[in-house]
Order: C-alpha cells, then structure tokens, then sequence
C-alpha cells in the first residue's frame, strides 16, 4: 500500500540513506530497527514529506506520488506522530487533535471563524474511547498529562486522521514500563483497526512483541527485512551492527 | 490543585477592589469616589483597552509590539491633520471629514502593521527588533508629518459628540473600546483565528505541522495590531481634540503590556485571555487616577505603571517556575 523503492538522500557528503526500499500493508506493523545514524529517521521524514528524497520512488495505493511536504503526505492519508510529538501543551487534548482542521460552526457564524468546540470535543470523547486511549477528561491542557497520556493524545490524533498509514518515530523511547504497555495496545488497535504502521524503535523487545516485519537499516542501507516472528533478538542486533547473518 | 484560569481573573478583580477601596478611603470623599472620576477613569481606560486588546492577542501568539505607542501617536497626527484638510473652511464638511479621519487612522495603524507584519512573518525578524525599529520610526514619522508641534484644529463636533459625549452617562470613547474589545475577546476566545493564535504561540512547531499558515496568521495579527493602536489614536484625538507628539504615548505602552502581564498572560506565549486584560487595564488607571487626585506629582505615574509591569512579569516568572516544580 505504501511502498518506498531506492530512496536515495545525502546531507551535504554524509550519506543518510543509499537507495532503501520498503513495503508496508493495511493491517501491518512494520518496525524499521538500526543503529544511531543508520538513516531511519531520515527514511520516516520522507514519508512524512517533511524531507524530499534525493533518488527514488513513493507510491501509496499503487501510484506513484511527490510528497512535497507534510500537508501532501496526509492528503495522501498518512499521519506522523513525531518523536517531540508536537503537541501545544498549554492547549487541550481536543485542540490538539485539532491543530489547522478545526471544526467550525455551520452557517454564517462558521464562515466568521466561529469554531464548534462542542462538536470537536466530542468527536474527540469518542475516538479517545474507542482507541483506550487513557485520558478521561479530553478538556485537560496537554501538559498536565502524564509522557504516555501524551503519547497517547499524539497517536490518538494520528489515528483520528490517518487514512491509510501511521508513522512512529520512537514512540515509546522516553517512557516508562506501564506507559509502555499502553502505547503497545494503541499500536495493536490501530494494526487491528486495518491501519498500516511503520514504526521507527531502538526497543528491541517491543518490536518483536508487536511488529509483524521487521527491516533493520545500517549505514543507510537495507540489511534485512524479515517477519517478525521468524527472527530474535540476536538475529536483529548482528544486523544492526553488521555482523555476519 | 491546578487554577483554572478564570480564578486567576477573580484575583486581579480582588486586587482592584482593594486599590479602589484603599484610595476611596485615603481621599477626600468628594473626589475619587464621584460620577465624574468614574467617568474620567472610563474615558483613560478607553484607549488603554483598545491597546492592550491588540497586545493580548500578540502576546498570546508568543510575539510583542512595541511599536503601538508610537502608532497611536502617528495615527492620531495623520487623521488630525487628514480631518483639517478635508474640512476645508466649510462646517458642512465635518461628517466626511471625520470619516477620512477614521480612514486615515485606523488606515495608517494598519500600514505600520503591515510593515511590522511582514518583517516579523515573511523575513522572519525578531519581533522585538522590528517593533523597537518601527516604534522610532513611526514616532518620527509622525513628527515630520505635524512639522514637530502638536496638532490641533480638528473639527469640533468630533469632540462634542465623541470624545466628550455620553450614552446613559457612559464616556462614548469607553463605549467604543468595549465593543472593541469585546469583538478582539471572541476573536480570540472563538474563532479559528484565535485558536491558531493560541496553538502557535503554545508549539510553532506543532502549529506549522499542522498545517497551519504560519506567516499568513501572524502577518495578520500585526495588521490588525496595528489598526487597533490606530483606533486608540482615533479615541485619544476625539477626547482631547489635539494629536501630541510629545510623549509617543510610552507610559500607554508600557502600562497595556503590564495590564496584558498582570491579567496572567505569559510573554513567551501560548496563555492568555482577554477578560483577565480587562481587569488588568484597571489597575494601572486607577492607580495613576488615584495618584494623580492624591496631588502626587503626574510623572510618578510614569514610575509606577513602570514598576507594575517589572513587579507583574516578575510575579509570573516566580508563579510558572513553581508550577512546573510542583508538576
């Protein structure tokens, strides 16, 4: 459904990536595993279109696309939630899943700007029920949750938009074991949801809990990709680190 | 416990019933406490209002106009001298020539707006620099333009029937800037307008991602800062018939930036709101009312209102420093 081919990208002379190529489905958890400086952040910014590849090819749905900047990749129906998750923390978890497509009012006073927060909130109530996410009061400011609530406001929002495809960017890295866990299950649920989720993570053993596929980059290019469930931990480092397979 | 931002609200109201209340019990009885201070406090709120409406909704977007003072004073000299002009030596010309004034005013509030706007949203300038740089440059401006003196010679009626006029024993002038500022309060409090204004001021970052045109928001929050300094500029030549250029209104800056601080608006943006401004515009006018009637010598106020705003931006730092210790 998403299907990154030879993607090429250099900055300056240090070569980030050296003609990568990766496949997600609907329906899939596919982990993107290396080392620091192994290029998979710079992979997941260009399918987020924040980043323009040098070489290489983007489909989605089987047709090739340009994705010239973030707004291009969510029409295209995939949503990124960052690594700082870029949240506005003295904002509500409503306004949040809102940022640039409020929801006005109908009529006249909609065409003055006037928002519809009641109809927002509660669009919001629900998806937040329906991915567990764990947040009871959605009118709270941002930052008086907890690093997973934020996370989970972050995915949550991805979620609420996405069409196709979610892309995390570490999405567990800073939190703690519980938080973990629940950021698990919303991954899970937005797999069983028919989503497709390329996930970026240094955390060995949650890869392998959830990921169907796992792709382990190094030095910018692809040295393996295999379903989750045929590899171990031991199979992943050697290939983080380059040793023989 | 968390506050709740309206209970920020109720305590600046506290503390302005206790400084009304202090000075109604120190001065002689018939002066503060009369129909006629009232008023006068209202008529010296109604420009400080219209200003610190345009400075909350820039302060919240996590920018600064510095430069208000000066337009205020430039857009008072430009449609002072635009109403003399166009009312020529017939009286029958004192409607078109006050709706020229009213053009030209909040017209040239605008077009420095533009300026600051476009050098803060487009080139991508500190906003502290560009509004210093336009708070010289327009307060010169409006020197060159009235020749150096101040202007005076407007027409009369705009006087008698604006600045000094009263609807139910309300001062015009504050009429006008409370449906100013009531519109610059569900702007911000309401529309998509305003809650982009939040969201950049909270995350830029976050707000960009989003899809949010950055430098469209913030280019017309200028222009718009700008033509409500021109509209104060508008309410102080209706109520005093002369546009001075002596001052170029800093003690008016700098107590609009305190009343937006002390209604709880944090300078580096994201919180504020616009009912807390309202509240905190009164304190610096009663205080400066309450001084003045007490016989303390006028330039004290300037001292004062100076003061508050350092007091106030200090109170905040102290307050969000142990807010995030407790969180």
């Amino acid at each position: 459904m998403l299907e990154l081919r030879d993607i090429r990208k250099s900055f300056g002379r240090v070569e980030a990536l050296r003609g990568v190529s990766l496949t997600l489905e609907r329906g899939e958890v596919h982990a993107v595993m290396g080392d620091n400086g192994a290029g998979k952040s710079t992979l997941l910014k260009i399918a987020a279109g924040v980043i323009k590849p040098d070489h290489g090819e983007i489909s989605v749905e089987g047709k090739t696309v340009e994705l010239g900047s973030p707004i291009d990749a969510r029409v295209m129906g995939i949503e990124t939630v960052y690594q700082d998750l870029a949240l506005a923390d003295h904002r509500s978890c409503v306004a949040n899943v809102y940022v640039g497509r409020e929801v006005r009012r109908a009529g006249v006073l909609g065409r003055l700007g006037i928002l519809d927060r009641g109809t927002m909130r509660e669009r919001t109530r629900a998806a937040f029920e329906q991915l567990a996410v764990p947040v009871a009061d959605v009118s709270r400011p941002v930052r008086q949750l907890s690093g997973g609530q934020r996370q989970g406001v972050a995915i949550a929002r991805a979620a609420i938009w996405a069409k196709t495809t979610v892309l995390l960017d570490e999405p567990t890295a800073a939190l703690g074991v519980r938080q973990r866990e629940a950021v698990d299950d919303l991954i899970k649920s937005l797999r069983g949801r028919g989503y497709g989720v390329l996930l970026i993570s240094h955390d060995v053993p949650q890869v392998l809990a959830i990921a169907d596929r796992v792709t382990v980059l190094r030095l910018g290019q692809n040295a393996g990709t295999r379903d989750a469930q045929d590899v171990d931990a031991t199979w992943v480092v050697t290939a983080m680190v380059g040793g023989s397979l | 416990m968390r506050r709740a931002p309206s209970s920020g609200v109720f305590w600046i109201f506290v503390v302005l019933i206790v400084l009304v209340a202090a000075f109604a019990a120190i001065l002689p009885a018939d002066t503060f406490v009369t129909t006629f201070n009232a008023q006068t406090v209202a008529g010296d709120a109604s420009t400080l209002l219209v200003l610190a409406a345009g400075a909350t909704l820039v302060i919240v977007s996590g920018g600064l106009d510095l430069s208000i003072g000066s337009v205020m004073t430039f857009s008072a000299v430009a449609s002072a001298l635009a109403m003399k002009e166009a009312v020529g030596a017939s009286a029958d010309h004192e409607l078109t020539a006050a709706l020229v004034g009213l053009g030209v005013g909040i017209g040239g509030g605008a077009a420095w707006g533009a300026v600051n706007g476009w050098l803060i949203a487009y080139a991508r300038l500190p906003p502290f620099v560009v509004t210093l740089g336009s708070l010289g440059a327009a307060l010169g401006a409006a020197r060159l333009l009235s020749g150096g003196s101040n202007v005076s010679g407007t027409p009369p009626r705009i006087q008698d029937e604006v600045g000094l006029a009263t609807v139910l024993g309300v001062p015009v002038p504050f009429v006008i800037a409370v449906v100013v500022v009531l519109a610059c309060g569900l702007l911000l409090a309401r529309t998509r307008f305003g809650e982009h204004n939040y969201l950049i001021g909270s995350n830029e970052e976050a707000a960009r991602r989003g899809g949010i045109a950055i430098a469209r928001h913030l280019f017309g929050l200028y222009v718009l800062s700008g033509a409500l300094a021109g509209c104060a500029g508008l309410l102080e030549v209706s109520r005093f018939a002369v546009a001075s250029v002596s001052t170029g209104h800093t003690t008016e800056l700098i107590a609009a930036l305190a009343a937006v601080v002390i209604g709880g608006a944090s300078l580096t943006g994201g919180v504020g709101l616009m009912s807390a401004t309202v509240v905190g515009v009164f304190i610096p006018v009663i205080l400066a009312n309450g001084l003045l009637i007490g016989g303390v010598e006028r330039f004290w106020q300037d001292v004062v209102v100076g003061v508050i705003l350092v007091a106030a931006v200090g109170f905040d730092q102290w307050r969000r420093a142990r807010e995030a210790g407790e969180g």
